[in-house]
């Protein structure tokens, strides 16, 4: 099966990885349509709708956060910003990568009845998660409204914020949908996964409960770096340099690795479905 | 202009089971376990090797056994199946009618079925808003539109869904087993429009156990046989070929 990696054959592969990613932007409209019909499904005939999101993820941070802040007698004005902003990010990441592990299988059928880029279902995902994200907006805004969280010109970092986590998840999202329709056992392998790298992400901690030492498992933690450069903007903080490369480096440095690998077996994916 | 060729064109499936699919399996031949014997991916070869070539004006039937690879060939001849090796090059938009539901959602209005089915087969929002009062017209579903779709009958639905995917004029039209829908007054109202459908586009090629409909529609026979060609040409030779072969088996067999 292995074939001789030559630099023409990686330089064709990339070539063809870049072109299904390109495509699959293009049909913007199949990708708006799946990850429309996706939200109106769940929320199908219930009364408030979509708004079930922002009501649930409130009730959520509201509860949680009340708790933790008895628990370690710290004042909810440190930590109800700081733990609201960080789960709504928590969950836009890591509902991205859950979703890829079977959105190839659930849209199996479209695919072997029409010719159309697999990118497509990988779009669908970040399109859906971003419009919930959208939705947790009103919570954001309540959050920094009640807690007196200063509004500067930092918040602007969010739209190159934005904008890499995307890039990181058109890759990332990609790479283990086709990793997943292949071996099925991925799938239990990353919710799993996922779990554990809560509790060692600061979501529900902040970084200074963690002893200097212990500092690397946030520095070398790609999701805690992606969450800091979400989470940052709505805090008025500054998002580090070392995040900025960090995210950088992860966005365009993974994509570029994966390019070709996404241009090589792009062609089998239909056969795994 | 739509043009098809289809060279030296093989397809295999790789049969991913449970076993082959798993990671464990993977792990345990890496760890040098006692599996290695399964190692060899079993393919089921679906098409072996086949040329094709359709130009404008013609009207491919595919006749052959259950698993002799016509939906395959349906899906390569749609884009949907790389060969694993030849080459395959399609020019021209296709159609094909081997989901006509494709994009519809039963929780959306009939109304918004029709803008999300025109959508995926690749229209403007605006091209399928300006198609739709003909598509509601020829649904003959009236009010019903402003319902959801989940409300309707299944005959109804699909009544839509012909109205809309028929409604677009391809290059290659592509079939399995020819499309109907709705009681006996549609159905002819339909095969009608099919039928109009076969004659604008310029490439056709329909899949049907039906030697009677390949009679009526097509110029050119392709007979299949475990992925093979097994006659190709005229379709009163090849049908008749086909026809005799079948018929002395059905007696052997009777």
């Amino acid at each position: 099966m292995s074939r001789a990696i030559s630099p023409s054959s990686v330089a064709s592969a990339g070539s063809a990885g870049l072109e299904e990613l390109v495509d699959g932007l293009h049909h913007w409209r199949v990708w708006h349509l799946l990850g429309l019909n996706d939200l109106r499904h769940r929320y199908a005939r219930s009364r408030f709708g979509q708004f079930w999101l922002t009501l649930s993820t409130a009730v959520m941070i509201g509860v949680l956060t009340i708790v933790w802040s008895l628990l370690w007698k710290a004042p909810l004005r440190d930590l109800m910003p700081f733990i609201g902003i960080g789960i709504i990010m928590w969950t836009f990441l890591s509902q991205v990568l859950i979703d890829c592990t079977a959105v190839f299988v659930t849209h199996s059928n479209f695919y072997r009845n029409q010719k159309m880029n697999f990118s497509v279902s990988v779009y669908s995902v970040i399109y859906k998660n971003t419009m919930v994200l959208a939705h947790s907006l009103i919570i954001i805004v309540v959050l920094v409204v009640a807690f007196g969280v200063p509004i500067n010109w930092y918040l602007l970092q969010i739209v190159p914020g934005l904008v890499l986590t995307w890039v990181m998840m058109a890759w990332t999202g990609y790479v283990i949908a086709m990793t997943c329709v292949r071996y099925r056992d991925i799938i239990q392998v990353i919710n799993t996964w996922l779990t554990v790298w809560f509790f060692v992400t600061p979501v529900m901690w902040k970084p200074d409960f963690l002893a200097t030492e212990y500092h690397f498992i946030i520095d070398y933690n790609p999701l805690a770096q992606f969450l800091d450069l979400l989470r940052n903007p709505f805090l008025g903080v500054p998002v580090s340099a070392h995040t900025w490369i960090t995210t950088i480096a992860i966005a365009l440095g993974g994509g570029l690795l994966s390019i070709p690998l996404i241009g090589r077996y792009r062609r089998r994916v239909i056969f795994w479905m | 202009m739509a043009r098809i060729k289809l060279q030296q064109v093989v397809v295999d499936f790789p049969v991913v089971n449970a076993a082959s699919q798993s990671f464990q399996l993977r792990l345990y031949q890496a760890l040098g376990g006692k599996l290695t014997s399964h190692h060899r991916t079993v393919v089921v070869r679906a098409l072996d090797g086949l040329d094709l070539e359709l130009n404008d004006g013609d009207r491919l039937g595919l006749i052959g056994h259950n698993g002799s690879g016509k939906t395959t060939l349906l899906r390569v001849l749609a884009g949907v199946y790389s060969p694993s090796s030849g080459s395959a090059a399609i020019e021209g938009t296709i159609s094909s009618f081997t989901d006509l539901t494709l994009g519809m959602d039963p929780e959306a209005t009939g109304w918004d079925n029709i803008i999300f089915r025109c959508a995926f087969m690749g229209l403007s929002f605006r091209e399928a808003k300006r198609l739709s009062s003909a598509i509601a017209e020829f649904s003959e579903l009236g009010e019903y539109l402003d319902l959801p779709t989940r409300t309707y009958s299944t005959g109804m639905f699909l009544r839509l869904a012909f109205a809309i995917s028929t409604s677009i004029e391809p290059d290659i039209l592509i079939m399995d087993e020819m499309i109907s829908a709705g009681d006996a007054q549609f159905i002819e109202k339909a095969q009608r429009r099919l039928r109009e459908l076969v004659d604008k586009a310029n490439i056709l090629a329909v899949a049907s156990h039906d030697t009677n409909i390949i009679e009526k529609l097509c110029n050119k026979v392709l007979w299949l046989e475990h992925g093979l060609v097994r006659e190709v040409g005229e379709p009163a030779a090849v049908l008749a070929a086909y026809k005799s072969t079948y018929q002395r088996a059905e007696t052997q067999r009777g």
